[in-house]
């Protein structure tokens, strides 16, 4: 076997472990969304341009349900840049997790299921998910809480956190209810934290998403990585 | 402990009343009011528009100044986040029906 046959099994071993969701956590989520595509219109939720722009937060459903293609199968079980996420909580391993996506990637939350103590926060995302993509076969253990608590502080604190940054867009500065809800040495995870490529346009540095990189880069002991490619991963180290 | 709707509620009430007070509008019609209405409002509050920007770029008066960038950006992000908080509470009620 010469050196390069060597590296490349290397890596397949290594893909292996740092995969640890199933190979049909694309077809899973577009069958969820189709679901959830459904019962949104049964809902009659206004989808008219003027109600709800071109926003990705609200068609996410719509994107994802679609038809199976190259492009969903190539998806995994992550959201755009999502795999840094995943490699996170793979490399941290900690003990309790908060996540609040659930919905938009019933995969993960399988994943975080399995290997921590889960929490989710309070919202459509937990409702959704709840009615189309927990299959109670799974052994699903988790406990729930409110935005409400996590703003008065009485969340708790978690080694490990992953949030979307439309969880903090509205208002940047409740990300440190998030950070400080980190145990130390605990990661937070923002994902889509690029905003619809916001951050990455001239005017990035009077954005939401700029503010709150600021704010985090100012908090006390943090350590603030924010990987631009894709959709864009923010990673946040309490040391 | 599962979906707790009643939590999810209050919380989107408390943050489109946020956004109502912003635009000048008396919370408690809150039953009252369409997101048509609510854009409106928040449209003719921040009236720099992506077309106005353009405009300015093909004016040769280069890059932007940092007032225009700034409005711009407020304008997105206070219309995209009311048009959030009425899905979310839609999908709410939604559940609250069901």
């Amino acid at each position: 076997m010469d050196n390069n046959e060597s590296t490349f099994r290397k890596f397949q071993l290594i893909e292996k472990i740092v995969k640890p969701y199933d190979e049909n956590a694309a077809i899973d989520l577009a069958d969820v969304c189709a679901k959830i595509i459904i019962y949104q219109n049964s809902l009659q939720i206004d989808k008219r341009k003027l109600a709800i722009g071109s926003d990705l937060a609200i068609l996410y459903y719509d994107m994802f349900g679609s038809q199976l293609s190259d492009w969903q199968q190539n998806y995994g079980s992550s959201t755009y840049g999502g795999f840094g996420v995943e490699q996170s909580f793979f490399l941290k391993r900690p003990n309790k997790t908060l996540f609040s996506y659930p919905s938009w990637n019933p995969s993960r939350a399988k994943y975080f299921n399995s290997e921590s103590n889960l929490t989710l926060v309070n919202g459509f995302q937990v409702d959704l998910f709840e009615k189309f993509a927990k299959d109670q076969s799974e052994g699903w253990s988790y406990d729930v809480i409110s935005r409400q608590a996590i703003e008065n502080g009485d969340g708790g604190f978690y080694d490990f956190i992953a949030i979307n940054i439309w969880d903090i867009i509205d208002d940047p500065i409740s990300v440190l209810d998030y950070y400080n809800m980190l145990e130390a040495h605990g990661v937070l995870c923002i994902n889509a934290s690029n905003y619809d490529g916001i951050l990455l346009e001239d005017n990035g540095i009077y954005s939401a998403p700029y503010e709150i990189h600021q704010i985090l880069k100012e908090a006390p002991s943090s350590l603030v990585y924010h990987d631009f490619t894709q959709l864009g991963v923010t990673f946040v180290i309490k040391m | 402990m599962s979906y707790n709707l009643e939590q999810d509620l209050d919380y989107i009430d408390i943050k489109l009343r946020y956004y109502q007070h912003i635009l000048g509008i008396d919370p408690d019609n809150i039953a009252d009011l369409s997101i048509d209405f609510l854009l409106e409002k928040a449209i003719s509050l921040a009236s720099f528009t992506a077309a106005d920007a353009r405009e300015y770029a093909i004016s040769g008066l280069g890059a932007y100044p940092p007032a225009i960038l700034f409005l711009r950006n407020i304008r997105i992000e206070l219309i995209t986040n009311i048009r959030r908080f009425w899905y979310m509470q839609q999908l709410a009620l939604g559940a609250s029906s069901g």
